[in-house]
């Protein structure tokens, strides 16, 4: 939900996309880096009949997870609550006393396990390089949420930073 | 036999000290810069775009400034040629397609997130020669190894060119700008025997029912002497739409690095990807290069080649505006799409997230249009009839379309690709601003929401603006600006903590910046709710800082810090600059004077 940013002034000020060439991939494991996950922003928004959108603008190596497969999504807990809304589209839900207290890169694997196939109410409604669009499962309430990226590289989960967001 | 085992180490240590002379022997002694002018600073090849002058960046290092020099002695050859669909063999390189229309189709989306189809490319190195335009393949093994990285753009305006050009008025420039700005896809691949091929998934296309999207795939490779980047040599590539920085360090991320693998992560220093001055562009109107760097999508630009992109079958829905092209600001976060309008023709397309309603009664309704979606975004054709659901919340009411009077929610069946218009207006009867929501569903499952403002109707808020701090930046692209402003934010009034916050700074009449601040982006921090962009927001990033009053009677303050703005045409004569904060559907505004000084390049606005 980034909005616009700066205002252009020219063709003097051209500011371009892609650096062509000279493809340099981070070792997740040597450097530290890996993929570039980040929430900007996140939003909710609730139907008449209680359906919730929820709408998280950030970077999600979408660009990669075009090119090919790796296991990356949003996860997105309220308490012991939590939905995974994965990239292919599969979203899962659960309840765990581990996400109570704030989900870890490292707990998020032991949640994609026990999670399981969500309602179908739930759903990932679009994914692009902007973020994602999902409809929430019902199991959330109204109140505060937490949202945030993960990917799983290299044998490493890696989250971004967490966003909480008010569902209404 | 001691003869013999002497012989056998000087054998060995001729071999090794060839294999070591071979290892630091120039760079250019390869195969593919047979003839290419040297420069005598490097003492490598000059990097050069096909059939274009050697274009430099000049002393300041950086591109459209003065000092860039353009040496139209100079030209470039071609070296590399990118091909679709898997057309090399071996011998002649072939063309590239000659139309949109006849080359290789393919569906967008790929990888795990959406059931899209990939195309097959091939990266070939050529000698520049017979036969014309790009000669003969260089098959040999010198180059073995090396990256070889693969970008698709799309033609979003449907022009039949990737990138601005003069013949066709400079109305649209900022929508074939924003055709660079966005690659729809790229993918690496490593060369072996002089060609890397690979695959690439591209992110947009069209609906097939208006002929797709074209898309120019264009190319280049590594060229250095060391693994596992090579990045110690001159790039090479196909013709590209504008000059990427020409030293391969400049635009290389920190941090370890390996091979080029198709498998993993390409990172391309994300974080310094959109620095201005980092690549060259000419305008339009350049008297020597004109629009050189257009790349036509007929099959004339003979290094690169074209595939055709079709979205994917209808499988969710989303709200956009149609794109007013002369009104249009190109910008790396604007997301343009490819649709199509009842008649069949093209539309191009915006998304849209939020819009402004005037909170008034009947009259100054919005227009948005409802596109069936493919699972990544793309306009896309039903394969069967779609039912789309329409809701809206109590103060907001669907005028259009109406076929049951209820203007609440409506239905809509959707059977191609072709945008709905949707006109929404406020409800009669109610006012005092707010916001509302605009859903829509299909199977009974939120697809996508429009946030509405609702304003307008009421006068402006009393805003004290404390002080405004705009600075223009010793290099393009690090302007930026402090706002420290005072709201008397009434009772009842929108809660800056949990509404929708728009800032707009103007100075010298000139709107500088405007953001909208999601509602839940503030995070309590200690007195104050707070928000701050990631690292990883390379352009703008904003610091803001809303402070509650102690007291009732006090005002909020609102400090907002955003650097990294382009603010190379700040008018450091400017007598005064403004400042609007919308929260929710409260609008706030003021204007201030304020004195400039040339020389720091700066405008302070203070009481």
């Amino acid at each position: 939900m980034l909005k616009t940013i700066p205002v252009l002034t020219g063709i003097g000020a051209v500011v371009l996309s892609v650096h062509l060439l000279f493809l340099r991939v981070p070792s997740v494991q040597a450097a530290g880096t890996g993929p570039a996950l980040a929430v900007a922003s996140a939003s909710a928004a609730a139907t008449g009949s209680g359906g919730r959108v929820l709408r998280v603008a950030g970077t999600l190596n979408f660009d990669d997870l075009l090119q090919f497969s790796f296991p990356a999504g949003l996860l997105v807990h309220q308490g012991a609550d939590y939905a995974i809304f994965q990239a292919t589209g599969e979203v899962l839900e659960g309840s765990s006393a581990s996400a109570a207290d704030g989900v870890s890169a490292s707990e998020v694997s032991s949640l994609l396990q026990a999670g399981s196939p969500a309602g179908a109410e739930a759903a990932l409604g679009r994914i692009d390089g902007s973020g994602v669009v999902v409809a929430l499962p019902a199991r959330f309430a109204s109140g505060v949420a937490t949202v945030f990226f993960y990917a799983f590289l290299d044998n490493t989960m890696f989250i971004s930073n967490a966003v909480n967001v008010s569902l209404p | 036999m001691t003869a013999t085992v002497t012989a056998r180490r000087l054998s060995r240590w001729i071999g090794f000290i060839a294999v070591a002379a071979l290892s630091l022997s120039p760079v250019w002694a390869q195969q593919v810069f047979s003839g290419d002018p040297i420069d005598p600073a490097t003492g490598q090849p000059y990097t050069i775009l096909p059939q274009l002058p050697l274009i430099s960046s000049g002393p300041d290092g950086r591109f459209n400034t003065n000092d860039d020099v353009i040496d139209s002695a100079t030209v470039g050859d071609v070296d590399v040629v990118v091909r679709s669909g898997g057309v090399f063999t071996g011998g002649i390189v072939p063309p590239p397609a000659g139309s949109v229309a006849t080359a290789p189709g393919i569906v967008a989306g790929g990888g795990d997130v959406a059931a899209g189809s990939a195309a097959v490319f091939q990266v070939i190195l050529v000698d520049g020669g017979a036969p014309a335009p790009v000669g003969s393949p260089i098959l040999g093994t010198d180059l073995d190894g090396r990256g070889a990285l693969v970008f698709a753009f799309a033609d979003l305006d449907g022009d039949g060119f990737i990138g601005p050009r003069a013949a066709d008025g400079a109305a649209d420039d900022q929508v074939e700008l924003q055709e660079i700005y966005t690659p729809v896809g790229r993918q690496v691949a490593v060369m072996s025997g002089g060609v890397a091929d690979g695959v690439i998934d591209v992110s947009r296309g069209a609906p097939p029912s208006v002929g797709g999207l074209g898309i120019v795939l264009v190319a280049g490779a590594a060229t250095g002497a060391t693994p596992p980047i090579h990045d110690d040599g001159p790039w090479i590539s196909t013709m590209l739409p504008y000059v990427p920085p020409l030293s391969p360090r400049d635009i290389i991320g920190n941090g370890n690095v390996r091979a080029a693998d198709p498998g993993f992560l390409v990172e391309i220093k994300l974080q310094k990807e959109f620095e201005p001055g980092k690549v060259f562009l000419p305008a339009t109107t350049d008297p020597l290069l004109g629009t050189a760097f257009a790349i036509p999508t007929d099959g004339s630009s003979p290094t690169v080649d074209l595939l055709r992109s079709e979205s994917g079958p209808a499988v969710s829905a989303r709200f956009a505006n149609v794109v007013d092209e002369g009104s249009f600001v190109a910008a790396p976060a604007r997301v343009l799409l490819v649709g199509r309008d009842a008649a069949g023709q093209r539309l191009l397309l915006e998304a849209v997230e939020e819009i402004a309603l005037a909170d008034d009664g009947p009259g100054q309704s919005v227009t948005v249009w409802l596109v069936a979606t493919d699972s990544v975004g793309n306009p896309a054709d039903p394969s069967a009839p779609l039912t789309l659901d329409l809701e809206v919340g109590p103060r907001v009411r669907i005028v259009q379309p109406n076929l049951d009077s209820d203007e609440s929610r409506e239905s809509v069946v959707v059977t191609t690709g072709a945008a709905i218009p949707i006109v929404i207006d406020d409800t009669t009867g109610l006012s005092g601003g707010g916001v509302d929501d605009l859903f829509v569903l299909s199977g009974g499952v939120p697809r996508d929401s429009l946030r509405i403002q609702l304003g307008g109707g009421s006068p402006s808020l009393p805003m004290d603006v404390r002080k405004v701090l705009l600075k223009r930046g010793r290099k393009t692209g690090r302007g930026g600006f402090k706002l420290k402003s005072d709201l008397a934010v009434a009772a009842g009034a929108a809660d800056p903590a949990t509404s929708d916050m728009t800032v707009t700074v103007t100075a010298g009449g000139v709107v500088r910046y405007a953001r909208t601040f999601p509602a839940g982006l503030l995070q309590p921090a200690r007195r104050s709710l707070k928000y701050k962009d990631p690292a990883s927001v390379a352009h703008g990033p904003a610091v803001l800082v809303v402070r509650p009053p102690k007291k009732p009677s006090q005002p909020y303050r609102v400090v907002l810090r955003v650097r990294k703005l382009d603010l190379d045409t700040l008018d450091t004569t400017a007598a005064s600059a403004a400042a609007q904060i919308q929260i929710g559907a409260d609008l706030y505004q003021s204007a201030i004077a304020c004195s400039g000084n040339q020389k720091r390049g700066v405008v302070i606005c203070r009481p």
